[in-house]
């Protein structure tokens, strides 16, 4: 697979991330009922005071980390300090999020027995986000 | 053979790569502990005020206020729902400074089961606490740290050992079927009537299901209304 392929992917990912964690951002700020289709218990975990770091909803900080992500897409082509490590912080901040969402998914099934499907899709697009900065990270030392 | 200059920079690499992975395991453990919820939340004052007159009626409906109150205020509510303790923390103080502790309103609080698997194990909980006569202060235990933890023996456990209970009878009632089948019975029957949501307020024989009525200057409104009507 080509780096443009796995960039591809990779932007993709974080535009759905991104996307996911504004309407859980915002079912969060507004108190809006989440549509769950019957799949789960949205409310129950994002009303949930794990559901908050210091008062900022999680949903926000994952929205935020979604954007630095994009950011680090568009600017990894640039020349000087981005092109050089742009891939390393991407590889840093999904690593960071893919084992706060490790936790927070064990806190889903063990602590609070609810399920967010908005919030496990945030949890497989961390992951892949990790899968693909890795094999590109690979490619670019190799 | 790779020079050693490409050994250099692929050892330099591997410690950079080393390095974010440590740091990153050191801020998920810092944020891991930043979202550490404390343990369970019981104020020392006992809300509501004990003044109060309360009544629990034979069927297992709870009623706060004068039992002569000229009007009556029923919610449905479930313990899962998550607007429900938004009710509870930011409407229900309302109604009792107003128009509760004054005589001229009486609350009735119907659970219902309806809206998570929590809802019911939730409702069977409050039930149990109530055979002890401790449903005002259970409930609010149960609303205080919804969403903590699961509504399960442990939780449950917790919950009744801060409220005062004999946790033991608590525990029996809560693992026997002694409330299941009425709260589930129940909880159809009201689906029947037209409650789709929680809280869903009956008042003056008028369904509020809608969000938008359950903020408090919008109940205000209504009673008020419904108090001129009377005095008229």
């Amino acid at each position: 697979m080509s780096d443009k392929i796995l960039r591809s992917i990779a932007f993709v990912t974080t535009v759905v991330g991104l996307l996911d964690s504004i309407y859980l951002s915002y079912i969060k700020l507004t108190h809006t009922e989440a549509f769950c289709a019957g799949i789960g218990e949205c409310d129950i975990v994002n009303t949930s005071p794990y559901s908050e770091i210091a008062g900022i909803p999680m949903a926000l900080l994952g929205a935020s980390a979604y954007v630095a992500l994009v950011i680090l897409l568009i600017v990894e082509g640039r020349r000087g300090f981005w092109k050089n490590n742009s891939l390393l912080i991407f590889f840093g901040m999904t690593l960071i999020g893919l084992l706060y969402s490790a936790y927070l998914t064990y806190i889903e099934v063990a602590v609070i027995n609810a399920i967010c499907p908005f919030c496990v899709l945030s949890a497989v697009a961390m992951l892949v986000l990790f899968v693909v900065s890795i094999l590109r990270l690979r490619r670019q030392l190799a | 053979m790779k020079s050693r200059k490409e050994k250099r920079s692929l050892s330099n690499n591997s410690i950079v790569i080393l390095g974010i992975v440590i740091v990153g395991i050191l801020v998920t453990m810092v944020l891991v502990l930043s979202n550490n919820p404390r343990g369970i939340s019981n104020p020392k004052v006992i809300w509501p005020d004990p003044s109060i007159p309360r009544e629990e009626t034979s069927d297992g409906l709870f009623f706060l206020g004068e039992p002569d109150a000229p009007l009556t205020i029923i919610i449905y509510e479930d313990y899962s729902c998550t607007n429900c303790k938004r009710f509870f923390e930011a409407v229900e103080p309302g109604l009792i400074e107003r128009y509760i502790s004054s005589g001229k309103l009486r609350l009735e609080i119907y659970p219902v089961a309806i809206v998570s698997s929590q809802s019911l194990p939730g409702t069977v909980a409050v039930y149990c606490a109530a055979e002890q006569g401790y449903f005002w202060e259970f409930r609010q235990v149960v609303f205080l740290n919804q969403g903590l933890r699961a509504y399960n023996r442990d939780t449950i456990s917790l919950y009744g050992d801060a409220v005062g209970l004999d946790v033991e009878q608590l525990l029996d009632c809560f693992s026997s079927s002694t409330y299941t089948e009425v709260i589930q019975n129940r909880s159809i029957a009201v689906q029947q009537f037209g409650v789709q949501g929680t809280p869903t307020i009956e008042f003056m024989g008028n369904w509020y299901p809608e969000p938008g009525t359950t903020e408090l200057p919008d109940i205000i409104n209504i009673v008020d209304l419904a108090i001129k009507e009377i005095e008229n």
